[in-house]
């Protein structure tokens, strides 16, 4: 299994986002048709099988042998849908959870003295040191794990001082904003990360380090940056 | 309501948004009414006026157990005599060239429905001789001496707005008063979420034509950049949208696709609106100010719904969560917040119509005053029960179980 497999196509986008459950499995661990059916909720294993296509065909899921496994390991792409409903689907359950109940993982936000050189470096890096991290953590050998996805939210667009669960709703706006805009999209990051953890526990702790490490990079009102870190099944999906 | 899903169905009429608009309104005006008034259908042009006068008569056909036929007359460019004839009929030596008895499109009618199309068109004296027609009942075949009644289904249908019209003087407002019953079509920019499943019907339509049933239809990022052009654009044909799509599918050269990628739609959406994919930006920005408090909304309730390990839809969620966290509205004790108000304000009719019989207010204006509602924009209470109960039967009865308000 290869590290990281990357995406820049639309037809990849929509089979990777529409069958986000059977990519899980595999990711899990490999499996048989009829296991995947099982996750699909399907019985029909000739549907299955032209779903399971779909991936394969999109170069995420390979057959060996009897079993569909993930291809590799960390997948990437870049957004490939409208903003506001790549925010609502992938991004904004996880912020309207933490904003609204905190303990149900790891929120935090860091307002920083960044310089535009600064705030580009950082949200080009993406926080690339923590994901890699999350992956090594991710792929050690365990049962049993579960499905946990961080956010990062990084603008220059710098909310005034609200109360906390109304500013990181404000800075994912503004930053939605700011990515949208071609000029000023290299000084804000919007990026997600899912990954399977048998500890979550250690998984928390590495995100909480990183944004213990980033917050003393100075204290400031030039950038802001949210680290949000908690399982996928405690957070609802798109409302709509 | 299965009545309205076999029709639509049938009928090829796809929407959530605008089946869920229209089943309620027929409901209103048609059902309710048991089809004794005349119905007012109107809508700018491509809002789906014709397909919901197919609907009106196949509702009341199954659900009033008319039998009869859809018979329309086209109003435009009729001469009064010529108006009069073709829908009451005529005796022989009525007119020059009557030369035997002929029977009227009424006549054809009987027991089913009649549509006046593009109603706006009749002369002043044409409507008039509708007046009887639509208070009565009755009407005069021309050259006879007698009259004759109807039972069918009267349908007025206009691109213009009727009222306006009248105001103006160019419309009677007595024939107005004759067909109370009303169908308001919302363009189609207005229930933007409609946008991307006609886009995708439509696609399969194109594709099917071309003999590539395997191809995929639409990306996402497709269905976003058509639903942001149009709603830009402000369009409200459905069969401009329907035009768009197909010219995109058919302008595809080569090999079948995977997929119908954005890149498929742009010269289409240039040609169309003068806008392309390279508007991206500007659709995003406005969809992030305009949407992103509402998109925050739903997924507030939809949190708050599955804390509370509510089932099913979204609907019965929301209903529930409110009548958990509220109790009755009639105590008025507890400010709603601000951010339901709001949520109500973009709530269709059919779910403040369930949410008002679940939610334990004794009246309508208390439900109003607790969700700042229009009256207008309430249903009577007696036809939001109708809905609910086609809706969701069990679910009824689980509420009336529990207590709610009847």
């Amino acid at each position: 299994m290869s590290a990281i497999a990357k995406f820049q196509s639309e037809t990849d986008w929509d089979v990777i986002a529409g069958e986000a459950p059977l990519l899980a499995r595999v990711t899990s661990s490999p499996a048989t048709l009829e296991e995947l059916a099982e996750v699909a909720g399907e019985v029909d294993l000739v549907k299955v099988r032209r779903r399971v296509a779909r991936l394969e065909r999109a170069g995420v899921v390979v057959m060996k042998a009897d079993r569909f496994e993930a291809a590799a390991r960390t997948i990437e792409s870049d957004r490939q849908e409208g903003m506001l409903t790549s925010i609502s689907r992938y991004i904004l359950p996880y912020v309207a959870g933490l904003a609204h109940d905190p303990s149900i993982g790891f929120v935090t936000q860091i307002d920083l003295d960044f310089d535009e050189t600064e705030q580009r470096a950082f949200c080009s890096a993406g926080e690339q040191d923590l994901r890699d991290a999350l992956d090594d953590l991710s792929s050690r050998p365990g049962t049993g794990a579960r499905l946990h996805t961080l956010v990062l939210i990084g603008t220059s667009d710098v909310p005034s001082e609200m109360p906390g669960k109304d500013r990181l709703l404000e800075t994912l706006k503004r930053c939605g904003r700011q990515r949208a805009m071609s000029s000023l999209a290299d000084r804000a990051v919007l990026r997600t990360h899912t990954a399977l953890f048998d500890d979550p526990a250690a998984a928390e702790t590495l995100v909480r380090s990183a944004a213990a490490k980033t917050a003393t990079r100075g204290e400031g009102k030039l950038f802001t940056v949210i680290y949000a870190f908690c399982a996928n099944e405690r957070v609802n999906g798109e409302g709509r | 309501m299965n009545v309205f899903l076999e029709s639509f169905d049938r009928l090829g009429i796809v929407g959530s948004r605008f089946r869920e608009e229209t089943s309620l309104q027929v409901q209103a005006a048609v059902l309710a009414r048991r089809g004794r008034d005349a119905v007012r259908i109107s809508g700018s042009t491509g809002t789906g006026k014709e397909l919901i006068a197919s609907l009106v008569h196949d509702v009341a056909t199954r659900e009033l157990g008319r039998s009869g036929e859809l018979v329309e007359l086209n109003c435009s460019n009729l001469s009064d005599t010529l108006f009069e004839s073709s829908l009451f009929g005529h005796k022989r030596g009525a007119f020059t060239g009557a030369s035997a008895d002929q029977s009227g499109l009424l006549e054809q009618a009987k027991g089913g429905t009649l549509v006046l199309d593009e109603v706006q068109n009749l002369s002043p004296e044409a409507q008039g001789r509708l007046l009887r027609l639509l208070g009565e009942r009755e009407y005069r075949p021309v050259g006879s001496t007698t009259l004759k009644r109807t039972d069918a289904l009267l349908v007025l249908v206009s691109n213009l707005d009727l009222v306006k019209l009248a105001n103006e003087g160019r419309f009677r407002r007595d024939l107005l008063d004759r067909a109370p019953a009303k169908i308001a079509l919302t363009p189609l920019w207005q229930r933007r979420e409609d946008i991307p499943e006609l886009a995708q019907s439509f696609a399969r339509e194109a594709l099917d034509d071309r003999g590539w049933s395997e191809v995929e239809g639409p990306t996402r990022r497709a269905l976003a950049d058509i639903e942001a052009a149009l709603v830009e654009a402000k369009e409200s044909s459905v069969r401009r949208l329907r035009e768009l799509v197909r010219d995109a599918v058919f302008e595809v050269q080569g090999d079948a696709p995977v997929a119908l990628e954005s890149q498929v739609f742009a010269k289409a959406l240039r040609s169309f609106y003068g806008t392309g994919v390279e508007n991206r930006e500007r659709w995003d920005l406005q969809d992030i100010e305009e949407r992103f408090d509402l998109a925050v909304e739903a997924q507030t309730v939809a949190r708050i719904a599955d804390l509370h390990g509510l089932p099913e839809t979204t609907l019965l969620k929301l209903a529930r969560v409110l009548q958990e966290l509220h109790g009755s509205l009639g105590t008025g004790a507890t400010a709603v917040p601000a951010s339901y108000r709001n949520l109500m304000a973009r709530t269709s009719l059919a779910t403040k119509a369930a949410l008002w019989l679940l939610s334990g207010a004794k009246n309508q204006s208390e439900f109003r005053r607790f969700f700042g509602t229009n009256s207008f924009e309430m249903p009577p209470k007696s036809v939001a029960w109708q809905i609910f109960h086609d809706l969701f039967p069990d679910e009824g009865q689980a509420s009336d179980r529990s207590g709610g308000a009847h």
